[in-house]
């Protein structure tokens, strides 16, 4: 039997990019929002939040009604003869949607956690708001951005009800890990389902694992022996 | 230096309305916790904006809500050293200072190098801010807003988080510096001692207003105000009337003090006299009172301090508690074991202060 690794090789192109886009679009927004004071405040978090509590097909479903063929965004996109639903890019979308809120509430309180005078100090001592973000908050947060970057991954990675709807389960294109454990059980493949299953299980726990361990070795590294 | 202040800003349960025109080149700020002072200095630094109003420093528009000039903190040139330093814990000591410096430029890092001489900071520059003291931690927040050539330096109650004998050494030291770069100063603090010390002219700020401003001697030795007297230590306060034969009624004390002459009133509006405890003088009660402003009272308590006694004192009866006294004034240790019971309080008339609430 020839085991095919399509699915992993699919599941880990879908994590890294989404998780790269969830990472620049989460820290943008949990920064916007951590110097945001404004009266919509409150508004704007819950909206950045909902896909959390929501189940993921409702959020597949939103994903479909914007891009699927009838969609303002897929009829654009019609027009120069693209068209990304039922393709893996569609599954980085529902996967960007779906880690999202996770990127951006775990960064954003870890930047509330910081001294709001250090970012002052920078800002007065003449240096552009880039640098402020670069030099000093970010370095400072990032135990907390490390955290929201391994848990957007593995959410990313574990991704199914949203990905199934907008990407469906096209063997060999869009088909996931998540998906084809699904599909394994249904037809009665319990060997290959639980094949997969230990896979991912591996990955995930490696990466929170080694992230832990990574933050750790940088904190001591940059910080030197703390009294 | 000149400071030129006209700012409104509405808090929730709070209201900042200042007005500050001054030429000093050190100005103390000196007002309770809560009166507003830091979010005076955040408004200059542009770290807060203000609802309305101007600020002008040396003929620099940083704010001005009708031409809708709002400059960024950074292009505003000012050093700020926080009251908790807010120092990079994650750079070197050097990489602090040299934060605001462009890398590439010679003339900066001989200037760093100078800095860094200057206040005392060698052999620390590759340590971290956890590694190294609280007072060396100042040092390196000053050095790191000096480093910029600031127009004007604001310093956020820099000696709060020290201990009282460090406090003392630190605002010697700040003294020589502020000397040293002859940077114009914007000082604010809530001890009237480091006030005193370390400027020359000083404002007293009081639910987000301006109070008083006026040179530190004259702010002393004639406060005008209750919150001026009060922040600089006058613990002694009475409404006063003043009765046809020039006589002052002190209401709170129930007490008279004949005045001899008319009633020097600065103002029309004082109605609050004060007097500082060191001015208050304890007669031996075995010896009969020479002058009418020598008053009787009963001791309610006597708490001792390293340097001197303060003695608690009630007029016309006598008190029910320590808690039931009218004015408290200190006396030197030695002079402890002559006070009885009951004894004589004179009040010197030249030292009296009167003020408006």
């Amino acid at each position: 039997m020839s085991f095919d690794f399509t699915p992993a090789l699919i599941s880990l192109k879908v994590t890294c990019v989404s998780t790269a886009i969830t990472f620049v679009i989460g820290l943008s927004l949990s920064w916007c929002m951590w110097q945001y004071k404004g009266k919509f405040k409150a508004l704007i978090d819950g909206i950045i939040t909902l896909p959390l509590v929501l189940p993921p097909t409702v959020a597949g479903f939103m994903i479909l009604l914007l891009i699927g063929k009838n969609g303002p965004i897929g009829k654009f996109l019609d027009l120069f003869d693209v068209k990304i639903i039922f393709s893996w890019y569609a599954a980085v979308i529902a996967s960007v949607v779906v880690s999202l809120p996770l990127m951006y509430k775990t960064a954003l309180s870890a930047f509330e956690q910081l001294d709001p005078n250090i970012a002052d100090a920078a800002r007065t001592l003449g240096v552009s708001e880039w640098t402020v973000f670069s030099k000093v908050s970010m370095p400072l947060a990032w135990p907390g951005i490390a955290a929201a970057t391994a848990l957007s991954f593995s959410r990313s990675l574990g991704e199914f009800g949203a990905t199934l709807m907008v990407a469906g389960s096209i063997p060999g294109k869009t088909q996931t890990i998540p998906v084809a454990i699904y599909f394994a059980t249904q037809s009665g493949d319990m060997n290959l389902a639980f094949i997969w299953v230990m896979i991912i299980f591996s990955i995930s726990l490696v990466t929170l694992v080694s992230m832990n361990y990574w933050n750790q070795y940088q904190f001591t590294k940059k910080l030197g022996t703390r009294r | 230096m000149s400071i030129q202040i006209d700012i409104q800003k509405k808090l929730q349960g709070f209201h900042l309305d200042l007005s500050l025109h001054t030429e000093a080149s050190i100005l103390g700020i000196l007002g309770a916790s809560g009166s507003g002072k830091s979010m005076l200095l955040k408004c200059i630094a542009g770290l807060i904006k203000p609802d309305e109003g101007h600020i002008e420093i040396n003929g620099k528009t940083f704010f001005n809500s009708t031409s809708r000039i709002n400059l960024k903190p950074r292009d505003r040139k000012i050093g700020y050293v926080f009251q908790n330093y807010a120092l990079f814990p994650h750079l070197t000591v050097k990489e602090n200072i040299a934060f605001g410096l462009h890398h590439k430029r010679d003339d900066q890092a001989t200037n760093l190098i100078n800095l860094i001489s200057k206040l005392h900071l060698n052999g620390l520059e590759y340590k971290y801010p956890s590694q190294i003291s609280g007072g060396q931690q100042q040092r390196v927040a000053l050095a790191r807003a000096l480093a910029t050539n600031p127009d004007m330096l604001l310093l956020d109650e820099p000696f709060s988080a020290l201990d009282e004998h460090l406090r003392k050494e630190m605002i010697k030291e700040m003294a020589q510096y502020l000397d040293l770069f002859k940077v114009k100063t914007l000082y604010v603090t809530h001890q009237m001692d480091e006030a005193y010390y370390l400027c020359d002219d000083i404002a007293v700020i009081k639910h987000g207003r301006i109070d008083n401003i006026s040179h530190k001697s004259t702010l002393f030795n004639n406060p005008l105000t209750l919150e001026s007297a009060k922040i600089t230590g006058c613990k002694n306060f009475s409404k006063f009337e003043s009765t046809a034969s020039n006589t002052l009624f002190c209401k709170d004390w129930g007490i008279a003090l004949p005045m001899g002459e008319a009633i020097p009133l600065t103002s029309t509006n004082c109605s609050t006299l004060g007097i500082r405890n060191h001015h208050l003088k304890c007669v031996d009660p075995s010896e009969n009172p020479t002058s009418p402003n020598q008053i009787k009272g009963w001791i309610s308590d006597i708490v001792e301090m390293p340097t001197q006694s303060t003695l608690y004192v009630k007029f016309n009866q006598p008190p029910h508690g320590p808690e039931d006294y009218h004015i408290q004034l200190d006396v030197p240790h030695e002079k402890r074991a002559q006070i009885k019971e009951v004894l004589f309080i004179e009040f010197p008339l030249d030292k009296l202060l009167f003020l408006e609430d």
